[in-house]
């Protein structure tokens, strides 16, 4: 009896066992290699507040879809390269990325020059580059290709909107002041054509180009203030926005004229110029974390929240540049389970013309030029009862569809430079 | 193009404050070259941490207090840097060849940089101004900004008291002494060492005020070190290497043609100084106000 209730044991545990291998063969045969994606922006200098905020919105993208498991078992991983705010290093991390790590995707980068450079390294290798915070108009115009592809708003966008929001308002001497490299003068150029058509009796009476790094505004701001313009459009990016405001308002620029500076409504700035923080002055930006009021914008900021608490970072309010990295990371997801591939030329069939549906609406994947379609709202910042910091008020949304350059100028664009 | 009166006093007291704390930055760094005969790279480091530990000493101590004690605590701790490193490194090394002491200072540069980075890491640090300083005040019917004020009144401050200092007390004459004849100040029966890490201390809290006054009005940031140092021995060069009248005069020239060159060739405005150093390098060595041989304070 004894012996037999032992073997029975014995037997039992062996065919559980067999059971479990059973089961778990066929999963880990089929538990291929990771799907990697090779993220190459600026993680340190004075970038880096921004974005690593954008790596969380790509990371919460891709727990969520790697919890849901992945794409047949395969998961995304992502690997991180800082590429210090260089277009040179950026481009030494991309050649890595691909011939060493052997990544499927590259992705990034914050400083518009480092963007175009691993966008034409792309090119060559044929490998998918979703860019997440680069806003240089020419990345998806008359430098753009089959491989490059932007969750994020294109200066000529965000330029062109401004310009037609402030074409609206009744100021006629304007001012223009930005950081002397690619994205300034691409937000200045795109400003004016806005401009121009919305008032044609605007007028520019000046500019002023401050070299990249310079912190100290004090004498470009003593001659903007001397020459009273009715409005200044400040063409900044990345680490400008902190010193820049602070600045002004130690020059009381905002008291004197109106002002306009497109992502300084980044609940970000806010938080970190807090008394220096503008309220009065015109912003714009693609995305709020309190408009529009929609669910899926409610429960997307509750996603993030928590993600960001249980990673033992909290964040309470998501800005743009999250929602630009959750938003590629999005893209590219979408585009594999549409495609149920992770191969370039499946997923680039897959990308083009996509559209998802986001915390600021429905975003589309543009087939010509890979340009996303989203809207960008402009208004103005003000302090709002229940709101732990200035937001903003009466918010307009650009028509994005008449403000993005058409297929066909995008077509000449990219003609005239060949 | 032609430029009213009150751009022009605009752009002379925007480069006034700009001159003040370029004036700061390479007294420090001329002194230590004039009595030391050491090239420091490393000043711009202090200047760093000077701003960092404003953001520290700012958020500890809040409002309108800490902000003052800011003032006080910050460039002593920077000092107190500075007479560590002296002591346990520099004084090592000053018999040895130029090219090592370079090495050692350069070499600074990179661990306080790593340091700063571990410490405080790589996120966004802002020092606040107290509510009445972060307006703008009128002069001569021009608006301006009332800290730019400040900065412009705490660089002459500096400059009486490095005067008198140089000037009126035991410590100045040694140091001027030191600067004519290093084997002097030993024949004295001073002993140097102590000189050198008075001196060294002296610089390096100069290099930390100069962060601390402006960390409220920039960013604070890695790499705001290697910013500012190449501009800062520009200016020392110009006015003559170890000489501080030197310094404030090349601070000066370094402030007005940056504010008055936006007005004319906004892209190049930073170009003039280095240009007008690379003249001054070829033409006159010593500097502007420096003698043809020994290097004076």
């Amino acid at each position: 009896m004894e012996f037999k209730k032992r073997f029975f044991n014995v037997c039992l545990v062996g065919i559980v066992l067999a059971g479990l291998i059973i089961l778990a063969g066929p999963q880990t045969g089929r538990c291929e290699a990771p799907i990697k994606i090779g993220m190459i922006d600026s993680y340190s200098g004075a970038t880096s507040f921004i974005t690593k905020l954008a790596l969380s919105g790509w990371q919460l993208a891709i727990d969520e879809f790697n919890a849901k498991g992945g794409l047949n078992g395969r998961k995304i991983e992502i690997i991180t390269r800082d590429d210090k705010f260089k277009a040179d290093e950026a481009l030494a991390h991309a050649r890595e990325l691909v011939l060493k790590e052997n990544v499927d995707f590259l992705a990034g980068t914050i400083n518009s020059s480092a963007a175009l450079a691993v966008s034409e390294f792309a090119k060559t290798k044929k490998k998918i580059f979703m860019v997440h915070a680069a806003y240089t108009h020419r990345l998806t115009g008359e430098l753009g290709h089959r491989y490059v592809f932007r969750s994020c708003q294109s200066a000529d966008i965000v330029g062109q909107s401004g310009g037609a929001f402030a074409g609206s308002k009744p100021y006629k001497k304007w001012y223009i002041i930005g950081d002397d490299f690619e994205l300034g003068h691409s937000l200045a150029d795109n400003f004016k054509k806005g401009l121009k058509k919305a008032n044609p009796n605007a007028v520019i009476v000046g500019e002023s180009w401050v070299k990249l790094g310079e912190t100290d505004y004090t004498p470009y701001l003593s001659s903007v203030m001397a020459q009273k313009p009715d409005a200044v459009f400040g063409c900044f990016g990345g680490a400008s926005h902190i010193p820049f405001p602070k600045q002004a308002k130690m020059f009381g620029l905002f008291d004197k004229v109106a002002y306009f500076h497109y992502w300084l409504a980044d609940p970000l700035f806010a938080q970190v110029l807090k008394e220096s923080y503008p309220v009065g002055a015109y912003s714009g930006l693609s995305y709020f974390w309190y408009y529009p009021e929609i669910p899926a914008n409610k429960e997307f900021r509750k996603r993030y929240v928590d993600y960001t608490t249980q990673k033992g970072d909290p964040q309470q309010y998501p800005g743009e540049g999250v929602l630009a990295g959750y938003s590629g990371a999005r893209f590219l997801i979408e585009a594999m389970l549409k495609a149920k591939s992770a191969r370039t030329e499946d997923v680039i069939k897959a990308l083009e013309g996509l559209t998802i549906q986001t915390a600021s609406g429905p975003q589309t994947m543009r087939a010509y030029d890979h340009q996303v379609l989203a809207p960008v709202f402009w208004g103005q910042i003000a302090n709002v009862p229940n709101y732990p910091f200035p937001i903003m008020k009466d918010i307009y949304t650009a028509h994005v569809k008449e403000i993005t350059p058409t297929c066909e100028e995008i077509v000449a664009a990219r003609k005239d430079r060949k | 193009m032609i430029f009213s009166d009150a751009m022009l006093f605009a752009q002379f007291v925007s480069g006034l404050s700009r001159a003040m704390i370029l004036f700061i930055m390479a007294s420090g760094l001329t002194l230590v070259f004039g009595v030391m005969r050491v090239i420091n790279f490393a000043h711009g480091s202090f200047y760093m941490m000077g701003a960092y530990l404003a953001f520290t000493a700012t958020t500890l101590l809040a409002g309108s207090f800490g902000f003052w004690a800011a003032f006080l605590i910050v460039p002593s701790l920077t000092a107190v840097l500075g007479g560590v490193v002296e002591v346990f490194l520099l004084r090592r090394i000053y018999e040895k060849e130029h090219l090592l002491q370079m090495l050692l200072t350069f070499g600074l540069v990179f661990v306080f940089s790593d340091a700063v980075r571990m410490i405080w890491g790589v996120d966004l640090r802002m020092v606040s101004l107290p509510s009445y300083m972060a307006g703008s005040v009128i002069v001569l019917g021009h608006q301006f900004p009332a800290y730019h004020l400040f900065i412009i009144g705490l660089g002459g401050a500096i400059a009486v008291v490095m005067w008198l200092m140089l000037n009126r007390t035991n410590l100045g004459k040694l140091m001027r002494g030191a600067a004519e004849h290093r084997e002097m100040v030993g024949l004295l029966g001073y002993p140097a060492n102590r000189l050198f890490t008075i001196v060294f201390m002296m610089a390096t809290f100069l290099g930390g005020l100069a962060g601390a006054t402006i960390a409220p009005a920039v960013r604070i940031s890695l790499g705001m070190d290697t910013e500012i140092i190449a501009e800062c021995f520009t200016v020392a060069i110009i006015g003559g290497l170890g000489n501080v009248w030197g310094a404030l005069l090349g601070a000066l020239i370094a402030g007005m043609m940056y504010s008055f060159g936006i007005l004319v060739l906004p892209q190049y405005a930073m170009a003039f100084i280095y240009i007008l150093g690379g003249i001054v390098i070829v033409v006159r060595p010593n500097g502007l106000l420096g003698k043809s041989s020994p290097v004076k304070v």
